[in-house]
């Protein structure tokens, strides 16, 4: 008897939790289904999955880096507007930056008999797993914003990060003329790939236009880190003219370490960012950051549904590379001038 | 035949009743592939949660075990391709016995406190992993060492497996060796460990050692399952693993506890994990999840108690009336 | 008074590394004995200072925080909203009230769920990050329109930036809590021994839910000078945190099984760390050397520490 309270009080502690995040869950997506456990009887009818509830075609599951990036979230959009036009039902995944989570979210989701899977890997060296798994359910896997070196995919859909550090060294180049030191500076994310292959084009580009790339430091991806480092960077180097922060959230804290130092962003010091967060709008239009190099994240989302339906419908892919089977989506750069018709 | 206490693996039931009700609502849950999945990654944790439990029980705890995997995995995964398999595997053991010692001499022989040592560890076994390669990932490209973490024998993981021998070989030492009985008795009581005479700094250090070990195996199905070493990996991983020892019903405060319910409460872990990604709960929710039912597995001492009192009081309401 | 001549001496030996690597920094880049990064060494600081100085509390009463992390994460997505809709003042208000009950919510788990520290802030770690994330909904708060909250982090006054000005106050009320009040006499009995306290009539559950409260509330000092830093509010900082600022107290000489807080070392402790990842980011150095040096540094004064322990009760041994 005293055996049996005991479990009966734990076990409702831990169903209390999971009715928690129930309720939690069953905002804002189609297809998640309240999770319960355990004795309680009640909930227990209403947690069948929707998956094959007779209209809809499958699920398409998008399985993603980190979820608390604007970028990403444009993405998912991409992907949920076109499946859902396609009669498919979406279904996400966050791997909240953490390999581990990434292969046992997507590893469960395949388990699931998924229709397609579209990923944007956290750590691309460990995707080899999910691939054969894929492959052996038949699921077809299309890579957005991260390619892979690994095959096994259908197709990815990225921009060209390094040709993304490029244009941002030659719009330097162009409209930086007057420049005296000619001394640049760098914020990367030094485990992330696509950042350092960004500040790789942009060092490049800028090294052969006869600039110097005076310091490079990890921001790490969190804005009071690179607000330090451009401080730091300025202490070593007063002469800097020029930093380019591989994201616009470092790159407006950059802004305002330069502000804080008591120089003039934009004047005495240009700050460039990546990637077009909203954030980024209002310090482009009053000039403290300089610009932003844009890409097309909802594009990428949507031609990723795309490339699964004409796969599906047995037509052929089209690649920018044969070899990788990348799909390169645009780029430009966002400044003061262009900056309103992105509002 | 010793009486099992049901009150003391109260977690095996729970973890019946979860998989009873999955298995019935859930189609995806039924699935070899899945059964395998939850069994597979309750191992990659639950080696590690093997060594913790040695060091719970010893009234310790440790922080470094991330870090220490992230370093052991790229060692591992740095020899491999220059020295092969076997060679790599011995160096990773190697790296995790030394990570131990040095966890081990410090808190034994230079009596800093568990806490602050890996603390420190925990930063300098990670800033190594880093170092070592320039931040940058080592794929792994070697099929047998893949097949260590991603392959079956006979329908059942591989990682599960070894998981199984290792409980089955931490059981045996913790409950039928005169080392298991020392480390539970340093748990109680450290005086009275001294005053009996046993070499109490070798008890402790032995068990970070071993600590050291079962990060190792942890380390290998882990890069074997992610094909690749990075620098970054097992952020979380002590989290999960204390996590794992303490729902397994042993008490933080140390002198008991048990290698069987550790292993079932990874599975259970595991498991929950697996149904909340089965239902795409978000990843916030999942992680107010893990940290309620964290919470309550820590206040198993307070429910006991507070239902022992209830029923006491009920008893003795019922003595009275009568 | 061995004791104290001891504590004095580790803390002037903090010091003296202090000045040897500011030394050795300088050699290498002349530009750090400069005004301007002197400021911004002494700003750095004052991040991790003011929190330490709450857990040093905590430690004197034997407890630790490992929710700081979440909580400066939770602190920053608030004030990031309640600053754009109703305004700096409510911003701060609503800041410290949310600290207080947090600061309660630790406390009453530890002392009347019969958990221990470590365990308690684990769990309240986990839960308040998820619900910073979730206020936040995936997105950075912006905190453009607020201009005024930029005081905290970049105003100065008399020319002193306003964090170094915060750190002293605080420290200054620190010190006045510490050794002129009965509340802080009081904190240490209690982290020193438990049992006796209770006996002589001291409400050990108060003291140690004031602890918390007390780690919370700096921690909203710290939370409100980053978000004003960058001007967002965000609910992914911090996640390194709580370890920082405890690697920070124990460095200091806080003895972390309670009793004996060294806030003067915490403070020492905190202008090191922050010199030591300064000058490495000024000549360029990763950021993992940093951590590393950090990590070795904590393990061998530990080390060093425990060592002088083990002379002196050898010394006591031989000589009692």
């Amino acid at each position: 008897m005293k055996n049996l309270k005991k479990l009966l009080a734990v076990v409702l502690m831990v169903v209390m939790a999971l009715q928690i995040a129930a309720c939690g869950s069953s905002e804002g997506e189609s297809d998640s289904a309240p999770a319960t456990e355990d004795a309680q009887d009640e909930s227990a009818d209403s947690e069948e999955k929707t998956a094959s509830s007779g209209e809809s075609k499958g699920v398409i599951a998008y399985s993603c880096y980190n979820m608390s990036w604007e970028y990403y979230v444009t993405l998912a959009q991409g992907v949920k507007e076109a499946a859902e036009e396609a009669g498919y039902e979406y279904v996400e995944h966050d791997q909240q930056s953490d390999q581990s989570l990434m292969i046992q979210g997507c590893t469960d989701l395949l388990n699931q008999d998924i229709a397609c899977l579209v990923l944007t890997p956290c750590k691309p060296e460990a995707t080899a797993s999910i691939y054969e798994l894929a492959e052996e359910k038949g699921i077809p896997v299309i890579l957005v914003d991260i390619s892979t070196e690994a095959t096994g995919y259908l197709a990815c859909l990225k921009s060209d990060n390094y040709d993304g550090g490029v244009l941002a060294g030659n719009y330097v180049l162009d409209n930086l003329t007057d420049a005296q030191s000619k001394k640049a500076a760098m914020i990367t994310v030094d485990p992330s790939n696509t950042n350092i292959v960004r500040s790789d084009g942009f060092k490049d580009t800028l090294e052969e236009g006869g600039w110097t790339i005076a310091a490079e430091l990890s921001g790490q991806s969190e804005p009071d880190i690179a607000y330090s480092c451009m401080q730091d960077i300025i202490t070593a180097n007063p002469d800097v003219e020029v930093v380019f922060c591989s994201n616009d959230p470092m790159a407006i804290s950059a802004s305002q370490a330069i502000a804080d130092a008591g120089l003039t962003p934009g004047e005495d010091v240009k700050v460039l960012g990546y990637d077009a967060q909203s954030n980024a709008f209002e310090p482009i239009k009053n000039g403290t950051v300089l610009g932003t190099v844009a890409q097309d994240p909802y594009g990428m989302g949507s031609g990723a549904v795309d490339c699964f339906l004409k796969n599906l419908n047995g037509e052929e892919l089209t690649y920018d590379d044969e070899e990788t089977k990348i799909i390169y989506t645009d780029q430009w750069i966002i400044d003061a001038n262009n900056v309103e018709e992105y509002e | 035949m010793k009486k099992i206490n049901i009150g003391r693996h109260i977690v095996i039931l729970i973890l019946i009743v979860l998989w009873g009700i999955m298995f019935i609502l859930n189609d995806s849950f039924r699935t070899g592939a899945n059964l395998g999945s939850i069994l597979r990654e309750a191992s990659s944790t639950g080696v590690a949660a093997l060594g913790m439990t040695f060091i719970i029980i010893m009234g310790d705890f440790d922080l470094s075990i991330g870090s220490m995997l992230a370093l052991i995995g790229m060692i591992m995964a740095g020899s491999m391709d220059s020295m092969g398999l076997i060679p790599a595997l011995v160096f990773g053991c190697g790296a995790g016995l030394i990570c131990g010692l040095v966890n081990g001499i410090i808190i034994s022989y230079f009596h800093v406190p568990a806490f602050i040592t890996t603390l420190g560890t925990y930063y300098s076994f990670r800033a190594l992993a880093y170092i070592f390669n320039n931040a940058n990932t080592i794929i792994c490209t070697e099929s047998a060492f893949l097949k260590m973490g991603t392959g079956s024998a006979a329908g059942i993981p591989i990682p599960f497996l070894v998981f199984l021998v290792l409980a089955a070989a931490g059981g045996v030492v913790l409950n039928r060796t005169t080392y298991g009985r020392n480390v539970r008795a340093l748990g109680n009581s450290e005086k009275a460990c001294q005053i009996s005479g046993i070499d109490t700094r070798k008890v402790r250090c032995i068990a970070f050692v071993l600590m050291g070990f079962c990060t190792a195996v942890s380390a290998v199905i882990v890069t074997a399952r992610q094909a690749c070493a990075s620098p970054d990996v097992a952020a979380n991983f002590h989290f999960d693993a204390i996590t794992m020892v303490v729902l397994g019903g042993t008490k933080m405060t140390g002198g008991e506890g048990s290698i069987l319910n550790t292993v079932i409460a990874a599975i259970l872990y595991a498991s929950v994990s697996n149904c909340l990604n089965l239902y795409h709960v978000d990843a916030q929710w999942q992680r107010v999840c893990m940290g309620l039912i964290l919470l309550a597995a820590f206040s198993f001492d307070f429910i006991q108690k507070t239902v022992g009192r209830t029923r006491k009081n009920v008893q003795k309401k019922a003595a009275e009336s009568m | 008074m061995k004791q104290k001549l001891s504590r004095q001496s580790e803390n002037i030996s903090l010091v003296a590394v202090i000045v040897v690597l500011f030394i050795i920094f300088t050699i290498l880049q002349p530009n750090m004995m400069t005004l301007f990064n002197i400021k911004n060494i002494l700003v750095q600081v004052s991040l991790t200072a003011i929190a330490a100085a709450g857990m040093t509390f905590a430690y004197t009463a034997g407890v630790f925080d490992m929710s700081v992390g979440s909580i400066l994460a939770l602190i920053s997505v608030v004030v990031a909203k309640v600053a754009t809709t109703a305004g700096v003042v409510p911003a701060i208000g609503a800041a410290f009230l949310i600290a207080v009950v947090v600061g309660i919510l630790n406390g009453l788990i530890v002392t009347k769920l019969g958990i221990q520290a470590f365990a308690a802030t684990l769990v309240t770690m986990i839960l308040i990050r998820g619900i910073a994330v979730l206020m936040a909904d995936g997105a950075d708060v912006p905190l453009y329109s607020v201009n005024a909250i930029k005081f905290i982090s970049s105003g100065t006054i008399l020319g002193i930036p306003f964090p170094i000005i915060l750190t002293v106050l605080v420290y200054a009320a620190s010190y006045f809590l510490y050794y002129k009040t009965e509340f802080g006499m009081k904190i240490r009995s209690v982290g020193s021994n438990g049992d006796a306290s209770r006996i002589s009539g001291i409400r050990t559950d108060r003291m140690i839910t004031a602890a918390f409260v007390l780690t919370a509330v700096t921690a909203v000092f710290s939370s409100l000078i980053k978000t004003a830093q960058v001007m967002f509010g965000k609910a992914t900082i911090g996640e390194d945190f709580a370890l920082d600022v405890m690697t920070t107290v124990i460095l200091g000489g806080t003895v972390i099984t309670g009793g004996k807080g060294n806030l003067t070392g915490t403070l020492i402790a905190s202008v090191l760390i922050a010199v030591i990842k300064n000058g490495l980011n000024i000549n360029n150095v990763n950021s993992y050397y940093q951590q590393l040096a950090i990590g070795i540094i904590l393990i061998f004064a530990l080390v060093f520490n425990g060592m002088k322990s083990m002379k002196n009760a050898r010394q006591i041994r031989r000589e009692g």
